[in-house]
């Protein structure tokens, strides 16, 4: 390792699979500008794909990165970002994940690695310090992802090996396919997962024996102490997502009537579904080991269950988080309790996002309550809400693309285009990508999912905090510290308009600064204002990179990465205003169901929102494109001719501070 | 010397300050403290090392300081610190 290097491992590892080449670049190519991870990707990725190339063209590139911070105990210092041109919006693909694998890539000296080209047959990629291989994964091929781990910690004699590996879904170019880490964490959004598969690759294993140092030490390791102090005292207060990880939002999201219910007809679960299902109650029962990563200052979030009864007993896997309860549980009205522990250990095991799984089959099962299908259109399965068998069945199906499965695999949008019939309406999707997000009744929300560059998806601008002080003991507290971090009036007020924009570009800035850095959002003020803040996060960056910075350019890194992205978009798409726009269901129906009943988004209120969101961005508001101006304080001069040669270059924009 | 530790979800955090304790940077390599996958069952163990080879340090319970760092660094520090109890006492037998 080059020792005046800090933090960083120093290298990024170019892997092209045509060929068999491996070269080594530095990291610090890119690290000033581009912080790390996400933010490397985005820079290689717009530099290096030309405009003709497709998602699973070998020209594309698989860009899998380990955050600045990882290998050092920060706080929530362990994700890894996956990014690529995806297969379901065609633009910005991106990914993130907590891991062990990224330690070890750190630990091995590399920081990134770029896999380019296609394998002519199925292989796997051996990173052991050094020493780099590209091996035959005939036999892997077909297997499910925990077959794989366990296979491949067989064959290279290591029981504690970590890998990254793709399932079934991703070998048959799923739209939706993930990349698993070991077995039970996921980059699971953007169809990554089916990038690796059309280049041939089944899996990354890495072996890393060396180590990371900080620039300065002893700051480093102050306000590490300083930060752990600061949550053992929040801890001791409550600590939630220790308990039960996400699923401990079950009780607040009922009281706030933001439930995901038949597809988004209901906006909460009936009562007697709740009581039946309560996920909390799932977890204390079957809970038999805690579960978390490096650095967690929550003490995590994961616990290992064993379903000792029931339908699926006898299945020992990491419980699930709240998505797959709201998308796949509740959003089709499943009764199994532990439905939600089946559906997501049988989704990792494929490789598959949970997400396109409840967007798919949400859709298909609404088609069918209406008669838009019937058993003509499904190979015979009755799509009954709630029936649990045909949705296992379903998931098997998408992996496989057998069926109706092949259809449901390319996301329910493009699944609507293919059945026709008007079931367009009943997709709920943003650019082309299922959405998870419930969209009416919390604003900063909802339109930090619909602008999010990535397609949906709530961890590149989406306002977490607006509901969670209904749920916080020291609500009173929480709320004056969310007014001086956000910087509005009414950063709780989830059904008002005023505020969220600004709030929304807080969270691009956080979430960019944290996947940059490999912290995971839990740790910081996304979650809670009391967490780590942007000042906490540059602290930790300069003490343990040795870059100096100010905050105003810190957060100038993360917008420039947003405008980059929205570039990239730009480049290989289509997508301008209307994209960003909530779906046609949201903007219409008012909310069924739930305590929200009959409240429904303002269009013009929702408009202006949107104008003032594209305007504090330096937009321009009639179309969402970047003006020259915008483009050229950040530094992307190159980017705004590219943009103008295109045509799509904004004209008009406000005077605008980040 | 190996103990069962209930509690621990296997951040490995601990084995980050150890090895910053012992080589002023983080590794998995130089910690006195392994953080092992039990064989057939979810959870973890702890391994503390007790004699030094070329592979590992062992633990001297960061005599230089007042609280050992991994404790300072562990959410579930009641349970580590009996652990360390335990270890310390068995040395000395």
């Amino acid at each position: 390792m080059i020792k005046d290097i800090y933090a960083y491992a120093g290298n990024i590892l170019r892997i092209n699979l045509s060929d068999g080449k491996i070269r080594k670049d530095s990291t610090l190519d890119y690290s000033k500008e581009w912080l790390g991870s996400s933010g490397i990707a985005i820079k290689i990725l717009y530099d290096e794909l030309k405009p003709w190339v497709t998602p699973y063209d070998p020209a594309n590139k698989l860009i899998i990165g380990a955050g600045v911070l990882l290998g050092t105990p920060a706080p929530g210092a362990n994700k890894m970002n996956i990014s690529t041109l995806g297969p379901i919006t065609g633009g910005w693909a991106s990914s993130c994940s907590d891991s062990f694998f990224g330690l070890e890539l750190k630990y091995a000296g590399y920081d990134t690695i770029i896999i380019e080209g296609r394998a002519h047959h199925p292989v796997y990629i051996w990173i052991d310090n050094n020493n780099i291989e590209i091996r035959d994964a005939s036999h892997f091929w077909g297997k499910t992802t925990w077959e794989t781990l366990e296979m491949s910690r067989k064959e290279l004699r290591n029981p504690n090996l970590h890998i990254i590996s793709i399932g079934p879904a991703g070998e048959n170019l799923v739209r939706g396919a993930n990349i698993i880490q070991d077995r039970g964490r996921a980059f699971g959004r953007c169809g990554t997962g089916a990038v690796m598969g059309s280049k041939n690759l089944k899996m990354i294993a890495v072996k890393g024996s060396g180590s990371i140092k900080v620039a300065n030490e002893n700051k480093f390791m102050g306000i590490l102490l300083k930060i752990r102090e600061k949550f053992e005292r929040l801890n001791k207060l409550e600590n939630p997502m220790h308990e039960y990880g996400t699923l401990s939002v079950f009780y607040v999201k009922r009281k706030t009537g933001t439930v995901n219910y038949k597809n988004f007809q209901y906006y909460d679960i009936p009562d007697a579904l709740a009581m039946k299902i309560d996920p909390i109650k799932t977890i204390e029962k079957y809970k038999i080991a805690q579960h978390s990563f490096p650095g967690c200052a929550l003490n995590g979030c994961g616990k290992h269950l064993y379903l000792n009864e029931g339908p699926y007993a006898g299945l020992t896997t990491e419980n699930n988080q709240w998505e797959v309860f709201e998308n796949i549980q509740t959003r089709l009205a499943i009764q199994e309790p532990t439905f939600m522990v089946k559906a997501n250990a049988l989704c990792n095991q494929l490789g598959v996002d949970v997400d396109l799984i409840g967007g798919a089959v949400g859709w298909a099962m609404e088609c069918y309550q209406r008669n838009i299908i019937d058993q003509g259109d499904t190979d015979g399965l009755e799509l009954n809400w709630g029936n649990a068998e045909v949705v296992l069945e379903l998931i098997k199906k998408i992996c496989y693309r057998q069926g109706f499965g092949n259809i449901l695999s390319e996301g329910c949008v493009k699944a609507s285009s293919v059945i026709g019939r008007n079931s367009e309406y009943f997709a709920l999707h943003n650019k082309g990508q299922d959405l998870y997000e419930v969209c009416r009744g919390a604003l900063g929300w909802c339109l930090g999912a619909c602008t999010s560059t990535r397609g949906g998806g709530h961890t590149t601008g989406a306002v977490t905090c607006e509901a969670i002080p209904e749920n916080r003991k020291k609500k009173e507290n929480w709320i004056k510290k969310a007014k001086s971090v956000y910087g509005v009036y009414n950063p709780h007020m989830v059904l008002e308009y005023e505020g969220k924009a600004k709030m929304v570009l807080y969270m691009e800035i956080l979430h960019r600064i944290n996947n940059c850095l490999g912290v995971c959002h839990f740790n910081t003020t996304w979650s809670n204002p009391e967490y780590i803040d942007l000042s906490e996060l540059m602290n930790l960056y300069t003490t343990a990179t040795g870059n100096k910075t100010s905050l105003e350019d810190f957060k100038k890194n993360a917008i420039r990465q947003l405008n980059l992205e929205k570039a990239f978009n730009l480049k290989f798409t289509n997508y301008d205003r209307k994209d960003d726009m909530p779906n046609l269901r949201d903007m219409q129906e008012p909310i069924k169901g739930s305590s929200l009943e009959g409240w429904k988004i303002d269009k013009e209120k929702y408009n202006k929102m949107m104008d003032e969101y594209y305007e504090i961005h330096g937009w321009d508001k009639q179309n969402s494109f970047p003006t020259k101006k915008t483009l050229i304080d950040l530094g992307l001069a190159e980017v705004a001719e590219d943009l103008k040669r295109i045509g799509k270059i904004g004209k008009t924009r406000k005077k605008i501070k980040y | 010397m190996v103990f069962d530790m209930l509690d621990c979800g296997g951040c490995k955090t601990c084995e980050l300050v150890c090895s910053f304790h012992h080589t002023k940077e983080f590794s998995h390599q130089f910690s006195s403290l392994k953080v092992l996958n039990k064989r057939n069952y979810p959870g973890y163990q702890i391994l503390l090392v007790e004699k030094e080879d070329k592979m590992n340090i062992p633990c001297d319970g960061c005599k230089d300081i007042e609280t050992p760092l991994c404790l300072q660094f562990c959410g579930k520090r009641d349970d580590l610190e009996k652990i360390i109890y335990r270890f310390k006492r068995a040395k000395l037998q």
